[in-house]
């Protein structure tokens, strides 16, 4: 009598234990929906960016004094802005550059920050005490402040070149419509981000047990690093490198938003918003067109962040 | 208390120093100014004077040294471009305005995000939860210039609840767009921490105490659980502060407020060297000043923090 009651006890809390974990597996499975559905816009948006000259129905540049802010139609899907350019094909091309500077700042500051806060981890010494002090100055100053400096220098010093070994770096940014100033700048601020993460890593990985067994079995330095730290700090610095994408997105549309970022006419979503504040009491749409592609991008961006995160951390379970 | 706050402003000292340097070197490694006319030159005369009315001719450490000794002294030098006012005069009439809208935006993110964060916490995996977890979501992702601009629109422009822009001082309509534009990610980052660090502090045999001896579970997690999970908040209250100035930038010039992040934008774009540098070094100290306070604040909020 006592065990049956003892076994619908165990059977009701079973019972529970199925629905929460049920219930669970039901949030996890919405939070990888989202991440479904954002990775798939991604795609799209990529895919209309590298092929913006072809899909795009106008040129971003092309004016049409006779036909301003029109309103959408056949011709022009999104309508037309303030010069009568199509704002459909600036949505796509200005795709290009935020994808670009996300996707380019996002890789040089892995390149360079990754190996460095590597080397400061597990190394110590001078390197990482100059690592960590730069870090404690630069975390004193807004990200975004800095950059703004940063860039106010570059627009003006890309374009001065003349002569020297940084000519190409002139032609690049000239090529791009500024998008090599703005990588340059976020990437210079950025990189110190990623090393102070992978400094962290190896810090916390270098006395472990298999390190240890690796160097006691003869494992040069150079193995233990390649071999046994770059494999175990991949998903953090995965899951670091998902967040920073959108965050240079933002900061590239904010700079351009400032005019301090890509040149005109090359379209940015920062500049197509800023061009539609100073017409929003009548064609709220200019403004509103940029600002949602904007928001769906960066969302698009976390929610596969986040299923990444799931996906490579368990652990991480909220 | 007292070592421990003299240790802590002489540490500020290298930081500022080195916050100075860089943005002088900056400033001044910049080619250009806002007296480079493409289409009127100005006569090779006029920018001779220019330069030696602003020093400009002096050797740079001569420059560095005499700035910063008129920073000491409270004069921030001339704006190139707004020749009736100095720059010291344009932080006393901007900066207030500043001053009140970003205390604003605190106060929304401080009185929005708590209640957000502790609601999730504590009603954890329900519907409430994931609807927090959702706005929180839409404040990490969406830039304030985004949020701005899709808040004029739809309350200004569509709805005709709110005027487009303009200040009139805090007791005004006005202020209520920029102040949520510019609190809203500071809000969400707050009820992001606290919700991680009221679960776990609703994990301590202290609240299953308390709740034994039949406090009311309002009670039990203002008074035992929220207090004590507001110590990672203070941690995050830097940032928080640096996403308000940066965020001043970009919603002041969307909403039209005359305060000191939209001169900022101004002088950037006008190419006015003296207030870029004057505004970062302001935007510093507001900075290190914040941080120190919150340091301090670790004291007010948990006991076991003594400063020595």
């Amino acid at each position: 009598m006592a065990s049956s009651s003892l076994l619908e006890a165990g059977a009701a809390v079973r019972r529970g234990d199925a629905r929460r974990g049920y219930r669970r597996a039901l949030a996890r499975f919405a939070r990888h929906r989202m991440a479904a559905l954002g990775a798939a816009f991604l795609a799209v948006v990529l895919a209309v960016a590298a092929a913006a000259p072809v899909v795009a129905p106008y040129r971003y540049d092309k004016q049409d004094l006779l036909s301003t802010y029109e309103a959408p139609d056949a011709g022009h899907l999104a309508g037309t802005d303030a010069l009568g350019r199509d704002v459909l094909s600036r949505l796509m091309y200005g795709a290009r550059v935020s994808m670009s500077v996300g996707l380019a700042a996002t890789a040089i500051v892995l390149l360079v920050g990754v190996p460095t806060g590597l080397l400061a981890g597990y190394f110590g010494g001078t390197l990482d005490l100059m690592l960590m002090r730069v870090v404690d100055i630069v975390y004193a100053i807004p990200y975004l402040l800095l950059v703004v400096l940063l860039q106010t220098f570059f627009t003006a010093f890309l374009p001065a070149i003349r002569a020297g070994p940084l000519v190409w770096l002139r032609a690049l940014n000239q090529a791009t419509g500024g998008v090599a100033a703005i990588v340059l700048a976020l990437s210079l601020v950025g990189w110190l981000d990623v090393a102070r993460v992978a400094r962290g890593q190896a810090l916390a990985l270098r006395h472990r047990e298999f390190v240890q067994a690796a160097k006691s079995l003869g494992a040069s330095e150079k193995h233990v690093l390649a071999a046994h730290l770059l494999p175990n700090i991949a998903a953090p610095i995965i899951i670091m490198a998902t967040l920073l994408v959108p965050s240079f997105i933002i900061a590239e549309a904010g700079l351009s938003f400032l005019g301090l970022g890509v040149q005109p006419p090359t379209p940015s979503w920062g500049i197509m918003i800023a061009d539609g504040v100073d017409a929003i009491e009548s064609y709220p749409r200019l403004v509103i067109a940029p600002a949602i592609v904007l928001a769906a991008t960066l969302l698009s961006l976390n929610f596969v962040g986040d299923g990444l995160r799931d996906a490579l951390d368990p652990s991480s379970e909220r | 208390m007292g070592a421990y706050l003299t240790r802590r402003l002489l540490l500020a000292i290298p930081t500022m120093a080195i916050v100075y340097t860089l943005a002088f070197l900056l400033v001044h490694a910049t080619p250009g100014g806002p007296w480079d006319n493409a289409e009127k030159p100005l006569a090779p005369q006029v920018l001779a004077n220019l330069k030696a009315k602003y020093h400009l001719d002096d050797p740079l450490w001569k420059q560095y040294v005499l700035y910063l000794g008129n920073a000491v002294h409270g004069s921030l030098g001339p704006s190139y471009v707004n020749t009736s006012q100095d720059v010291a005069e344009i932080i006393r009439e901007f900066f207030p305005v500043s001053m009140q809208l970003g205390a604003a935006a605190m106060v929304f993110a401080i009185a929005t995000g708590i209640p957000l964060g502790t609601l999730a916490a504590v009603y954890r995996n329900t519907p409430l939860d994931y609807a927090a977890t959702g706005i929180v979501v839409i404040g990490i992702s969406i830039p304030n210039y985004v949020m701005a601009t899709l808040l004029v629109t739809v309350f200004a422009v569509l709805l005709h609840w709110l005027p487009t822009g303009g200040w009139r001082g805090l007791l005004d309509a006005r202020v209520l767009i920029p102040m949520v534009a510019i609190g809203f990610r500071p809000a969400t980052t707050l009820a992001r921490y606290l919700r991680a660090s009221l679960l776990e502090v609703l994990h301590q045999d202290y609240i299953r105490t308390a709740r034994a001896k039949g406090l009311a579970g309002s009670r039990v997690v203002v008074r035992h659980g929220v207090r004590n999970a507001l110590t990672p908040i203070a941690t995050v209250s830097g940032f928080l502060v640096a996403d308000v100035i940066t965020g001043s930038f970009f919603v002041e010039t969307i909403t039209r407020v005359p305060g000191i992040g939209r001169y900022f934008v101004t002088a950037t774009t006008g190419r006015d060297y003296p207030v870029l540098l004057a505004l970062a070094l302001l935007f510093a100290v507001i900075i290190i000043t914040m941080n120190l306070l919150v340091d301090l604040s670790y004291a007010l909020i948990d006991p076991q923090v003594r400063y020595t």
